[in-house]
């Protein structure tokens, strides 16, 4: 068989499954008694077992087999999983993943590997105690994960007795071995909490046809129906960890991404046309095409959305591997994993979350020792969580550990000549905070190899930036760190407000802007210099973009806008000539020569075909607290 | 034997050249929306069928003494951005053989030169000079 062309669909469904199984170890290593995990883990081991074989990678298969064998023996209670045992099955599965990425491993360490393993099985079957082993885990009966099966139980319609026929049905599958649960679930069933039927999952396949009969005859029961179970179960649709679609090409989606994007600046430049020249039929004609391209745009957006723990399951391994290695103990808790985001914007983070929690262990959580001496718990806590607010996505990365510096921060600042002494006193934290996401800029005296080269949190920054996003820190001393990463929904089109400056265009993402105000000139008023405005009874500083951005004003007007953003917790009015319409714009990243150019996000097309700078709001106020 | 394409063009009455791979096209000079920020030599972006461009001012660039107005815009192509320079005219395209009477040089933005025809050219290097220093 030609399997060249199935290579791409192996790696792809291999990768699944690998994640499935690296993320239920870690979560049957914190509750050994899931015997969902270990479900899991059996199964996805041997589907991928199957496919290697079909495809003929000898090798994996044969790891594949020996993990199986291993993992059978767990959920048979015969074997005790422990941390040595979790740190072999994880390797194991990293062989594999090697193996499938066609990495080069020496045939040595796969040799003694499997070596180990069957050391392993022979080492426990000599303890094997089989009477004990029936009945270890009465709870979970072992489900045939190729050969189970369901009854659909349907009771007539009018049905008197539905928990005392349910009853019977449940012992007549009792009575035949193959019981393995009932959905809902049998307290459910036995409380009527069903509406005409319910389901009888079975643990093999052997007496089914004639179960269904006996149950036939049952009075008022309708019907029975046997069903071979696919391959998903109970913990699908908690995991969601299996999926049944079909694969598209990331690439692909790309492209009818792009054209759904391009089709919507058509759309405005058409629409355009037809209002500059009134030309009814056509804006009729135009009105419903729009809806239509509203709905492809949609749906091209939903595709593109995908759960956060696609990336954030990749974590618990990491974090287990280097909190070990640096001996500390953390708890990690990850928070709203099915939250879900724009596949591009997902991958771009997964870098810098991965780096803000490095960081968290590294220099956020202490030693036990420290943290006993400091009345904490002795293990940290770290927690990944995402949320969604209105027009964005919030992901927040917050330990308990020491908190940010800021005497040290400052000082390096000074030593940098990042700023004079004099303006070091008028810092604001926030202020302080900002300077670690400077470019090559670390506290940490010497070098480890796990964080502290003074790259990263300046890079998580310009990432957040390029998508029109922000970051944040708060941290306290001895209490935890917190780093706000906010987030468009999408990455591909934003919501924004487009306001004119002088005969320049520019685009201001909805995600920071919380009203728009109008304003006289005479309301504005100069405090120390700095030029601010009163919004019930507070003073708001204002911020005119025709000077940061140094664009030609030619006469001086009476009227303004002001666009109220919320940065770091402070409300700032941006100052503007006017506004001119709420839109959804297709961004375009800065590359090439424009990148890098302070207060810019991206750029966009107008519907006039000129194209626009998106306003990186968090930098232009930093701009204009520097100048 | 290899044939080398040059396209060449005007700056102050003086000519330059460059490889014509990469070269995707010629324009006539058009309104371009001014980068804020941005260094001297960028004359601001386009939307070119799409794409946005970004326009260098070669003589900026180049630290040529300005007194004609640019009227074309060479757009190339360089790590799959688009890139226009700003010209003041277009001298049209010349055929040579390979290293053809080419003097080498490594200073900035200049490759060479070549003399072709009785014309003196100068080549620049569109990698530097579409680099950010």
């Amino acid at each position: 068989m030609d399997t060249s062309k199935y290579e791409d669909l192996f790696i792809s469904e291999s990768e699944e499954y690998i994640e499935q199984i690296s993320s239920a170890l870690l979560d049957l290593e914190k509750n050994s008694e899931s015997t969902e995990s270990v479900n899991v883990i059996f199964r996805a081991m041997h589907t991928l077992k199957g496919m290697a074989a079909s495809m003929g990678y000898i090798e994996i298969s044969q790891i594949a087999h020996g993990l199986e064998d291993v993992m059978d023996m767990i959920r048979g209670g015969t074997l005790q999983l422990s941390n040595e045992l979790t740190d072999l099955l994880l390797k194991g599965n990293d062989y594999i993943d090697a193996l499938v990425h066609k990495k080069n491993i020496d045939p040595g360490v796969i040799k003694s590997f499997r070596h180990v393993l069957e050391s392993i099985k022979a080492g426990s079957k000599a303890f094997e105690n089989t009477e004990q082993s029936k009945t270890a885990n009465p709870a979970a009966p072992k489900i045939d994960p190729e050969n189970s099966f369901t009854i659909e139980v349907i009771f007539s319609d009018d049905v008197m007795l539905k928990s005392a026929r349910a009853f019977v049905v449940v012992k007549a599958a009792k009575d035949r071995g193959v019981f393995a649960k009932t959905e809902p679930d049998m307290d459910a069933v036995m409380r009527e909490e069903f509406d005409k039927s319910f389901l009888l999952c079975l643990t093999s396949g052997d007496s089914a046809n004639s179960l269904v009969e006996e149950i036939k005859k049952i009075p008022e029961i309708k019907d029975a129906i046997l069903r071979k179970t696919e391959k998903k179960d109970e913990t699908q649709e908690e995991k969601s960890g299996q999926r049944k679609d079909i694969k598209v090409s990331l690439e692909r989606l790309d492209n009818l991404q792009n054209y759904a994007s391009e089709l919507v600046i058509a759309r405005g430049r058409l629409q355009q046309i037809a209002y500059s020249t009134q030309n009814e039929e056509l804006i009729n004609a135009l009105n419903s095409t729009s809806k239509i391209i509203t709905n492809i745009q949609d749906e091209v957006m939903k595709i593109r959305m995908v759960p956060v723990w696609q990336i954030f399951d990749r974590y618990p391994r990491y974090i287990r591997d280097l909190s070990n290695k640096l001996n500390k103990k953390i708890d990690f808790i990850v928070k709203g994993r099915d939250i879900e985001l724009d596949r591009a914007l997902l991958n771009a983070l997964a870098d810098p979350l991965l780096h803000l929690l490095r960081n968290s262990i590294d220099h956020g959580i202490e030693r036990s020792e420290e943290r006993r001496a400091k009345r904490k718990k002795e293990t940290g806590t770290i927690v990944l969580e995402a949320k969604r607010l209105k027009n964005a996505i919030i992901i927040e990365v917050s330990d308990d550990g020491k908190g940010l510096d800021t005497e040290r921060i400052l000082k390096k600042a000074l030593e940098r000549g990042l700023i004079s002494e004099e303006h070091a006193k008028n810092l604001t934290q926030t202020d302080i905070f900002h300077f670690i996401t400077q470019s090559g800029f670390s506290t940490k005296d010497e070098v480890s190899d796990v964080s502290g080269r003074g790259v990263g949190v300046d890079a998580v920054k310009s990432v957040l930036k390029q998508m029109g996003g922000s970051f944040e820190i708060s941290s306290e001393k001895d209490r935890g760190t917190t780093f706000t990463l906010k987030v468009p929904l999408t990455l591909a089109i934003i919501k924004t407000l487009q306001v004119n400056v002088g005969s320049e265009v520019y685009i201001i993402p909805l995600t920071h802007i919380i009203e728009t105000i109008d304003i006289k000139d005479e309301e504005i008023q100069s405090i120390m210099g700095r030029e601010v405005f009163i919004l019930r009874d507070q003073l708001i500083p204002i911020i005119r973009v025709s000077d940061i951005y140094k664009v030609k004003m030619n006469e001086k007007k009476t009227d303004y806008s002001i666009v109220l953003v919320e940065v770091d917790d402070s409300q700032y009015g941006i100052l503007v000539d006017e506004f001119v319409e709420q839109s959804e714009v297709v961004v375009k990243s800065l590359r090439g020569m424009l990148s890098g150019i302070q207060g810019l996000a991206g750029v966009t097309i107008l519907n006039n075909g000129m194209p626009s700078f998106i306003v990186d709001v968090p930098g232009l106020l930093q701009m204009a607290k520097v100048g | 034997m290899a044939i080398r394409q040059i396209v060449v063009f005007f700056l102050e009455n003086k000519r330059y050249g460059v490889e014509i791979e990469n070269i995707n096209d010629i324009y006539e000079k058009m309104d371009a929306v001014r980068v804020p920020n941005s260094d001297d030599f960028i004359d601001g972006i386009i939307n070119l069928r799409g794409d946005v461009v970004t326009l260098v001012n070669l003589k900026k660039r180049l630290r040529i003494d300005r007194s004609k107005q640019e009227e074309n815009i060479i757009i190339c192509e360089m790590n799959k951005d688009k890139f226009g320079l700003t010209v003041d005219a277009i001298d049209g395209i010349i055929r040579l053989e390979k290293n053809e009477n080419e003097t080498q040089t490594d200073s900035g933005f200049i490759k060479g030169f070549i003399e072709k025809n009785g014309k003196q050219i100068i080549i620049i290097d569109l990698k530097r000079i579409l680099t950010k220093n």
